[in-house]
């Protein structure tokens, strides 16, 4: 497999295979079906035959259709054990992923109890001491992982940085994007993000046997659902991530514009996430009667854990991981509903990173008519997909996070319903930025990834895109952008 | 009995049964030759290069081959059905 291909997985099959192996199957499984009915139609063209069989010598009609059936017949078998064989190929290596992904977890859940059982017996300025060993030596081993993954020493200096060119010698230890951005790197942060919760279970001697029953391999009460839950707890109880009610404005006048015809301009149409600008966009199109509504959401603006004006925050993060009401799902509601969204309209939402949490909420809660999602680099949380509803989420292997929630249920495929997954590599075939923190997130490089599916011949993905323009429409509409706002209590403890 | 055969014991004509069976087979190659046109058209030499790989893409290039027999077969059983009809045609004149 090249590491460019998308690979696709949910559903809720255990199959993940790359779209071109699906791509083939599919076309094998047609040939197999039309040379059923080829057989068919020969068979109807063999009782027109005007002669009996014992007659039908080489050159006459009878003798062509019975040549023409072996053959058909031949296609069907052929194609149809094409098409068996490329099934299994692709159920062994989904198999052999979620295996390695449960591996993972397994080890993670051990490893992570022994070390909350050790901390648990210590007292509490040896724990804090421990804690902060167990932080360096993980960063010594993902170092490894990093250099052995980028061939690069993972942690430079400004000044050793290649790009862009330093003009003076900041001697200051910065994470190096390309540590970020390797594939191993987000694959143990996601192990890491699972074990917390078995930490916290060896902390409180809670047995491991147990604490596996309860968490995500288990029945999923514990996880990082539940740990999202808790530190939203433990902040507020020290006045972080508190929320409050929000207010949505519109930005500027209507403006034309025309229905995106792909998945890419889909996706380069969410709003860049930028501090005071409009965090919605909102397109209609079609007739007064009977318009179509496209929603877009950005990311995360504000990572401040003290909650402030800007919904698009942290504390917005943590209430969609925990399963909660976030302040960001507020305002898109808002706006939604002042710029006369009706229950009954169609409505496609898009969303990248923390918006893409926020429209499969949206979704899920029911209030609109929704056909349609596509998130990209999204966390991956347990919201389920309503009926009726096609939703695609994209995920850069090599973009952490998705990985903050963790290795979720039985590998992350099965645990998302009928969410179909689209992974890929970003920047599998040239050198990872290094101006940006997690270039690997960046909207840009998912929108090379939405360029990839518009390719690709998958019916899922062709589907999936047919339905989004269908939704939409090919015309022309309008377009609206609001901001939201959270009321944050003033000082005299009224909301401003 | 067989369709063509006249009610009234009379010779049969074989002209509008073999038109039709001409118009069968017309549609039936012009689907066959569309379905090798998506074979053909499945090229994975780019996509894959392992050994197994390549094992699927000699099955593959055989179904190419067979499917294309099959458009050649058709063909010749069109050529045969037309030669019929001018044979009943003329009989009949």
């Amino acid at each position: 497999m090249s590491d460019g291909d998308l690979v696709l997985s949910g559903g809720g099959s255990f199959m993940v295979e790359t779209d071109a192996v699906f791509a083939q199957m599919q076309l094998m499984r047609r040939v197999q079906g039309e040379a059923y009915d080829w057989q068919v139609r020969l068979a109807r063209i063999r009782e027109l035959q005007t002669s009996p069989a014992p007659q039908w010598v080489h050159g006459t009609v009878g003798a062509s259709v019975m040549r023409a059936t072996g053959s058909a017949e031949e296609i069907e078998v052929g194609s149809g054990d094409l098409a068996d064989r490329l099934e299994r190929a692709a159920d062994a290596y989904g198999l052999v992923e979620r295996g390695l992904a449960n591996a993972g977890r397994i080890l993670g859940e051990e490893i992570g109890w022994r070390l909350g059982a050790v901390l648990g017996q210590l007292p509490a300025v040896q724990a804090l001491l421990l804690w902060a060993a167990v932080i360096v030596a993980s960063g010594t081993v993902v170092q490894g992982i990093g250099s052995l993954v980028n061939g690069q020493p993972a942690f430079t200096t400004a000044a050793e940085r290649p790009t862009p060119p330093s003009t003076t010698a900041d001697p200051t230890l910065q994470l190096d994007p390309r540590l970020l951005t390797s594939t191993a790197f987000v694959a143990a942060l996601r192990i890491v993000m699972s074990s917390l919760d078995d930490v916290q279970a060896g902390t409180l001697r809670m047995p491991l046997s147990l604490s596996r029953f309860l968490g995500e391999g288990g029945v999923g009460i514990r996880g990082t659902t539940s740990a999202a839950k808790e530190a939203v707890v433990a902040g507020r109880s020290v006045g972080l991530f508190t929320n409050g009610p929000v207010a949505v404005t519109r930005r500027g006048a209507a403006v034309s514009v025309r229905a995106p015809a792909t998945l890419e301009e889909v996706a380069q149409r969410i709003p860049k996430a930028v501090a005071r600008h409009p965090q919605v966009r909102i397109e209609r199109y079609g007739d007064p009667e009977h318009p179509a509504w496209g929603v877009y959401v950005p990311g995360t603006v504000e990572w401040s854990p003290i909650t402030a004006s800007e919904p698009w925050d942290i504390t917005s993060n943590l209430d969609a991981v925990a399963g909660g009401a976030p302040a960001s799902a507020h305002a898109v509601t808002q706006a939604m509903r002042q710029v006369g969204i009706n229950p009954g309209d169609p409505v496609v939402f898009a969303g990248h990173s923390q918006g893409g949490a926020v429209v499969q909420i949206l979704a899920a809660d029911g209030e609109f008519n929704t056909k349609a999602v596509v998130t990209f680099g999204a966390p991956e949380g347990n919201v389920p997909v309503p009926e009726g509803v096609s939703e695609v989420a994209v995920e850069h292997t090599n973009d952490l996070v998705p990985a903050l929630t963790g290795v979720g249920g039985t590998g992350g495929a099965e645990s998302v319903g009928d969410r179909l997954i689209v992974r890929r590599e970003a920047f599998h075939d040239q050198a990872i930025p290094t101006d940006d923190v997690l270039p690997a997130h960046s909207m840009s490089a998912y929108a090379d990834t939405a360029r990839a599916m518009d390719r690709s011949p998958e019916s899922r993905l062709t589907d999936f895109a047919t339905l989004l323009t269908a939704t939409l429409g090919g015309g022309v509409g309008s377009v609206t952008t609001w901001r939201g706002e959270r009321l944050v209590p003033s000082p005299a403890g009224r909301a401003r | 009995m067989h369709p063509l055969v006249d009610v009234l014991g009379a010779a049969p004509n074989p002209v509008p049964g073999l038109r039709h069976q001409r118009a069968l087979l017309e549609a039936l190659r012009d689907d066959v030759q569309t379905a090798w046109r998506s074979l053909a058209a499945a090229d994975v030499t780019d996509t894959w290069h392992g050994r197994a790989q390549q094992g699927y893409v000699d099955r593959l290039e055989y179904l190419r081959r067979e499917a294309h027999t099959l458009v050649r077969v058709l063909d010749d059983a069109l050529r045969e059905v037309t030669v019929a009809i001018d044979r009943a045609n003329a009989g009949l004149s």
